[in-house]
């Protein structure tokens, strides 16, 4: 997956935005390895209507190794804060995690 | 600045209102504030009007001047604030400033949102739309679950158990079931809570906050009155909890409060009762940390310790708060102004707790985005 890495303190972001929390405004795309760990996650038993149909199913608040944080789907088994993930895949914009294999 | 009272408070009950509209319901609450207040609609200068998602629930927009016009004040600026479930806590922030800084002498107040005319999973997604929709909403996250994940991590820093949250909702329903105005009004057990329907691991059904219909209202005056507004302030944070740095905090409320104390000169020990945004029972936990009521860490098991209750130390939602008085969102904020001042004229009936002279409310949007924090005095 692509991040967008501050050209000036190195932060890391998934969406590039109009200012880096250093202020600045200047990033370069980096290839992230797509590992992290969780920081916290919930198993989903009611949903928005969009989702409903996936129940039950768990979101997680992921650390990647870059520092970057994203809200990810986690697939397969379910996951604890502090586990290993790695990425499963990504469709529409959402990402999709699952428990380290390696 | 000029000092600011609070004349008047009108409010509708919280509940299921399916014969009352929207206007219905903000009509209600603007013509029992005035009465209350004995002002005339000829007095009021301006209306600023707090409601979070009346385009979306009942398809209604351009909802202030509808509003007024309901109400019959004419030519008057009429101005609607939007912060999620902190929109009407943003108005009276607003309304304060303007009445503070010498802009108008009169102002009206009023927070409304008419929730229960969509389906469960409707209500879900519009309450959704007040988080980051390209990121955690798209990946299926609800409030229910960011504020589960909240939870998570405070239990995984501090300690904080199931028991903890449940005790929140035990002592909101206890009070609650004495406001004749709640939407809920009944007590329940620590057993009934921990053995709710799980919405979002940890969060049971009795960990989340109602969805409800209401409305609420507060007139401002410049002028020393019996029930001053000592301090008043918003602040704001990143919408996605993603980018927040520790999600066991709230940045925006620690900003608000801090200013909030400074202008009333007063110190979280000083503050004798408290309406504490518990959209969420881990939301009232963390708010008790951040408002510097009790240490870090210390929220769960200092509310499991009865410091929070009616006869308690420091009396923390007293109505029974959003979880059993009700959360009609855009009504919230102005709701918890409207139930310190009853408090505070001695007027909260069975509720009523001894000292209740130096009132806050905190007023939450969204998972922590925006904050206001008020202080009262008599």
């Amino acid at each position: 997956m692509k991040l967008f890495q501050c050209t000036e303190c190195g932060r890391a972001y998934v969406a590039a935005p109009a200012f880096c929390r250093c202020a600045r405004d200047k990033f370069a795309p980096v290839m992230a390895s797509g590992r992290g760990r969780v920081y916290s996650c919930t198993t989903l038993y009611a949903a928005a209507e969009a989702h409903e149909k996936d129940l039950p199913f768990q979101i997680a608040i992921i650390e990647l190794e870059e520092g970057a944080r994203l809200t990810a789907r986690i697939t397969g088994p379910a996951v604890a804060i502090g586990d290993a993930v790695e990425l499963a895949g990504e469709s529409d914009g959402v990402y999709r995690f699952r428990a380290a294999t390696t | 600045m000029r000092p600011v009272s609070i004349v008047g408070i009108g409010k509708t009950p919280f509940g299921v209102f399916p014969d009352k509209s929207i206007l219905d319901l903000a009509v209600e609450a603007g013509r029992k504030c005035l009465k209350d207040g004995g002002v005339e609609r000829s007095a009021v200068e301006a209306f600023y009007l707090g409601n979070f998602a009346g385009p979306s629930f009942v398809g209604q927009n351009h909802l202030a001047p509808y509003v007024a016009g309901g109400l019959g004040l004419r030519d008057v600026p009429a101005t609607r604030f939007e912060a999620a479930c902190a929109s009407s806590g943003s108005a009276f922030f607003h309304a304060w400033a303007a009445v503070a800084g010498g802009i108008y002498d009169r102002v009206l107040v009023v927070g409304v949102e008419k929730m229960t005319s969509q389906p469960g999973p409707r209500v879900t997604e519009i309450l959704a739309s007040a988080g980051d929709l390209g990121g955690e909403v798209k990946a299926g996250a609800t409030f229910p679950a960011m504020f589960a994940m909240i939870a998570q991590r405070h239990m995984h820093q501090f300690g904080t158990t199931r028991e903890h949250l449940a005790s929140v909702a035990v002592k909101n329903h206890a009070n609650g079931a004495k406001n004749p105005d709640a939407h809920l009004r009944k007590t329940i057990t620590l057993d009934q809570a921990l053995a709710g329907r799980m919405i979002a691991d940890p969060l049971t059904l009795y960990d989340c906050s109602l969805v409800s219909d209401g409305a609420a209202a507060v007139l401002l005056a410049a002028g020393e009155g019996l029930i001053r507004v000592l301090g008043v302030a918003q602040a704001s944070d990143r919408l996605a909890l993603a980018d927040k740095d520790d999600i066991t905090t709230f940045p925006a409320v620690r900003a608000a409060a801090c200013k909030a104390y400074a202008m009333a000169g007063v110190g979280s020990k000083e503050i004798e009762l408290a309406e504490l945004h518990d959209c969420f029972t881990i939301a009232e936990i963390i708010a008790l940390e951040d408002l510097g009521f009790v240490e870090r860490g210390e929220g769960g098991p200092a509310t499991a310790a009865g410091f929070t209750a009616l006869n308690g130390e420091k009396p923390i939602n007293t109505s029974g708060g959003l979880k059993s008085k009700g959360h009609p969102v855009g009504a919230t904020g102005v709701s918890q102004i409207c139930d310190l001042v009853l408090q505070m004229r001695r007027e909260a009936g069975e509720r009523q707790v001894a000292r209740s002279s130096v009132g806050l409310a905190q007023n939450l949007g969204g998972s922590g985005a925006t904050c206001v924090v008020t202080i009262l005095g008599r």
